[in-house]
């Protein structure tokens, strides 16, 4: 009664059963992961009983007599590897479940590829009892998948690796090997499409030593590690004061959290604050403001640049006013003297201690007007006398 | 025979009347917002090279459409053999290959040329920060000296902030400082200059010069939610003196009613009970006499509202959505003169002048006039105005205070 398919669908079904019940158990038997698994079993059983139905599509298979000249009873024409590539998604899927998200993901995505790829050699391996058809039949199903695929892993490898590269290089050799690797793809590209008679052996032995040169190229570059103005910037993070300790507050803007490294926002500051050890001066993109203090519309988000030129250490501050200390539920926190009076801390934004040569960016964001109150917002180096700036907002 | 004649012409009368009508919906007696109708330096530099490219490409356009419908007309199938198929002409494919790069290159040129002049900051003598937020859009002035090309010159001690009408003087570049405190907006005054997105945490530059005084219609271009497309805008260009006229009241604080009693004073304290929690208006203070600042960070998204302190001194309100000024008055104030402008639009919204009836309606409920999400979302912040649910007694007290914000 059951037939070689249909052992198959049995076997999925049991086993999206016995995940049912083991899901419900440990988890909750409402929880959508045992709905999905008792979905899958529901579609599993109509599965196999459409391939009992119909003896795998093939009712010669089921005819005892017919089963050596019959399709189904075909012996594949080779080995499959992707029993083998499965075997390792599966590995790196536990691997992933107890390390890394990413191994997680590749296991995932591999186990899909060898699956698809393995049911579809297994069906058309028996599509019919002429191998070159069953050949043919497999490219056609697969080859729309499987070219582009392969040419986006291709092409990753070789931004990856080119990437690689061109962190690694000098700032100075960078334009020079981006130059001369666009001309040899260019060069190479002009001979190939102008002599089409060139041998195929040739132009994929030309292409392919390009491929492992990048990627070589990449694995050396990426062992000997980014250069060292790029390393320098990371360890003491130039551009951001996420993640750095403080004794500013925590920024509790959005988009604090995500300037680092945020070509965005270091390329759209307002203004640029420079600090030569005695002063502190401003730069606005507006001519018509030089010399005057730093208007920041209130509720908007913005960000300014601190460049130390001094040597030593320095941190540029920024004062917003006075805002009421809040409780975990948002509440503003009374003063234990005064039941009356909340308890006020500054509004103050920092970056963090820089060297000289130095620049960090500053995004914040000041709710309140301060032209109306009489405690005026301002942006000062902590510890300089004088290297101080007004800051307004309208 | 003249039924024959009649159902010809019937045939033609539906297809003729499409064209027609097509045509004539280009055609407006007043179109505030034509591209084709610049008033400004860098208005004229699109509208040049819109121009050159626009008749070109209409050119080619109607070229090619009558040479398609000649050779369909003309070798149309009358069972005639099929002529010699021949392939290729590098004569004519190198000749139409250069043409078309000739014709591309002589836009290209004077295209990247404009570019590099409409991102030209340099000459400008003067910055308005301009924040977009949904449904509206707020001028800054940060504290400058506007030193026009006339010799003028205009000191903005402290900043200054309005809303729904940018104010700017003639004759000279203004830069704009562009960003939004929400969604992404879009800051176009079509008769001067190109748009230009507003888009939270990044600033963005817009240069903007009008030739003469007067009003300048805008609009927001991008989709920025319920109310985009009432998020209108005004240009109001003023000669250099009248913009000094303008900076020195806009400088000056309001007023606090001094007769409490009165319908206006009332209206004061309904401002200062329920609307100032949102809307600031410079001057006005708490019975300690110290500022009251608006909290509109905490009751809204975009954690600001228009600032009053002058609304009689604009023509515009909730978003420039409505008009403060009657229909006559407005038509009237569209009307003046360049001349004469500036004194008609600096004389701000006289009593006889005020647009009573849909101010009261926003001020009943504001949501039914302009579509806004004013319930509140888990942060307790909405979008836009909420109806205030104030008395008719109260709505007449607020007009009577808000007459008093000249």
């Amino acid at each position: 009664m059951f037939s070689t398919g249909s052992k198959f669908f049995l076997g999925l079904a049991a086993a999206a059963t016995a995940g049912a019940v083991l899901y419900g158990a440990t988890q909750n038997f409402g929880a959508l992961g045992a709905f999905g698994l008792l979905f899958s079993l529901f579609v599993l059983s109509g599965l196999l009983a459409a391939v009992i139905w119909s003896h795998d599509g093939d009712v010669s298979a089921m005819d005892a007599t017919a089963v050596h000249y019959a399709p189904a009873g075909a012996v594949p024409a080779g080995s499959s590897m992707w029993p083998m590539v499965a075997a390792v998604a599966a590995t790196l899927l536990v691997v992933g479940v107890v390390t890394d998200k990413r191994y997680f993901v590749a296991g995932v995505g591999i186990l899909l590829v060898a699956i698809v790829e393995w049911m579809v050699r297994a069906w058309a391996d028996r599509a019919s009892g002429d191998a070159g058809f069953n050949r043919r039949v497999r490219s056609r199903l697969l080859h729309p998948l499987e070219l582009p695929l392969a040419g986006l892993a291709g092409l990753s490898v070789i931004i990856y690796g080119f990437s690689r590269v061109m962190l690694a290089a000098d700032k100075k050799a960078g334009p020079a090997i981006f130059g001369v690797g666009a001309a040899l793809v260019l060069a190479f590209g002009t001979l190939f499409s102008a002599k089409p008679q060139l041998r195929r052996s040739l132009v994929a032995g030309v292409c392919a030593f390009g491929g492992v040169a990048v990627l070589a190229g990449g694995i050396a570059s990426a062992a000997h590690g980014q250069r060292a103005e790029i390393t320098d910037a990371q360890v003491n993070d130039h551009f951001s004061s996420r993640d750095n300790p403080r004794p500013c507050e925590a920024f509790d803007q959005e988009a604090d959290a995500d300037a680092s490294g945020a070509v965005a926002a270091k390329s759209n500051t307002i203004a640029t604050f420079v600090f030569d050890g005695t002063n502190l001066t401003i730069d606005q993109i507006a001519n018509s403001l030089d010399g005057q203090p730093l208007t920041v519309d209130r509720g908007n988000t913005v960000s300014v640049l601190f460049r130390n030129k001094a040597e030593g250490e320095y941190r540029l501050r920024i004062y917003g006013g006075m805002k009421p200390e809040l409780d975990a539920a948002g509440n503003p926190v009374k003063d234990p003297s005064d039941p009356t009076k909340t308890i006020t801390r500054p509004r103050e934004f920092c970056t963090r201690a820089i060297k000289q040569g130095k620049t960090q960016i500053l995004t914040f964001s000041l709710p309140k007007p301060s032209v109306l109150g009489t405690d005026p917002f301002y942006a000062e180096v902590p510890g300089v006398d004088g290297a101080k700036v007004g800051v307004v907002v309208p | 025979m003249i039924t024959s004649r009649r159902r010809h012409l019937r045939r033609w009368t539906v297809p003729v009347a499409a064209i027609a009508t097509a045509f004539l919906a280009g055609c407006a007696r007043n179109a505030p917002q034509d591209t084709f109708q610049p008033a400004g330096k860098d208005a004229r530099t699109i509208d040049n090279l819109q121009r050159w490219p626009f008749y070109a490409a209409g050119g080619v356009g109607v070229i090619v459409m009558l040479l398609v419908i000649f050779t369909v007309w003309r070798y149309r199938d009358r069972g005639q053999a099929i002529p010699h198929q021949g392939h290729g002409n590098p004569a004519v494919e190198i000749g139409t290959i250069a043409f078309s790069a000739v014709l591309l290159a002589s836009i290209a040129v004077p295209t990247v040329r404009g570019i590099w002049d409409l991102a030209e900051t340099n000459d400008c003598k003067m910055t308005v920060n301009v924040t977009g937020q949904q449904w509206w859009w707020e001028y800054a002035y940060p504290s400058q000296t506007v030193n026009s090309a006339d010799g003028t010159s205009t000191e903005l001690k402290a900043p200054i902030v309005t809303s729904g009408q940018l104010v700017i003087p003639t004759g000279q570049c203004v830069l704009l400082r562009i960003t939004s405190r929400d969604v992404i907006h879009s800051f176009w005054i079509p008769k001067l200059n190109g748009k230009k997105d507003a888009v939270p945490g990044r600033v963005h530059l817009l240069r903007m010069e009008a030739d003469k005084p007067g009003m300048y219609e805008g609009q927001c271009t991008e989709f920025c939610g319920l109310s985009h497309a009432n998020m209108k805008m005004d240009l109001i260009a003023l000669s250099p003196a009248d913009f000094a006229a303008w900076v020195g009241k806009q400088s000056a604080y309001a007023v606090a009613v001094a007769d409490q009693t009165t319908a206006a004073g009332k209206g004061e304290a309904v401002f200062k009970a329920q609307c100032a929690r949102c809307h600031q208006i410079n001057g006005l203070v708490d019975t300690k006499g110290n500022p009251i600042i608006a909290a509109a960070d905490q009751n809204l998204v975009s954690g600001a509202a228009p600032n009053l302190t002058h609304i009689m001194s604009r023509t515009t309100f909730a978003g420039a959505t409505y008009s403060l000024l009657t229909e006559e008055c407005r038509a009237t104030l569209l009307a003046t003169p360049s001349e004469s402008f500036g004194a008609a639009y600096l004389g701000g919204v006289s009593a006889g002048c005020l647009n009573v009836v849909e101010l009261k309606e926003w001020l009943r409920n504001a949501p039914e006039k302009k579509p806004m999400y004013p319930k509140t979302n888990a942060a307790g912040k909405g979008r836009g105005m909420p109806a205030l649910g104030l008395s008719e007694d109260q709505i007449d007290q607020v007009v009577a205070y808000l007459k008093t914000l000249q």
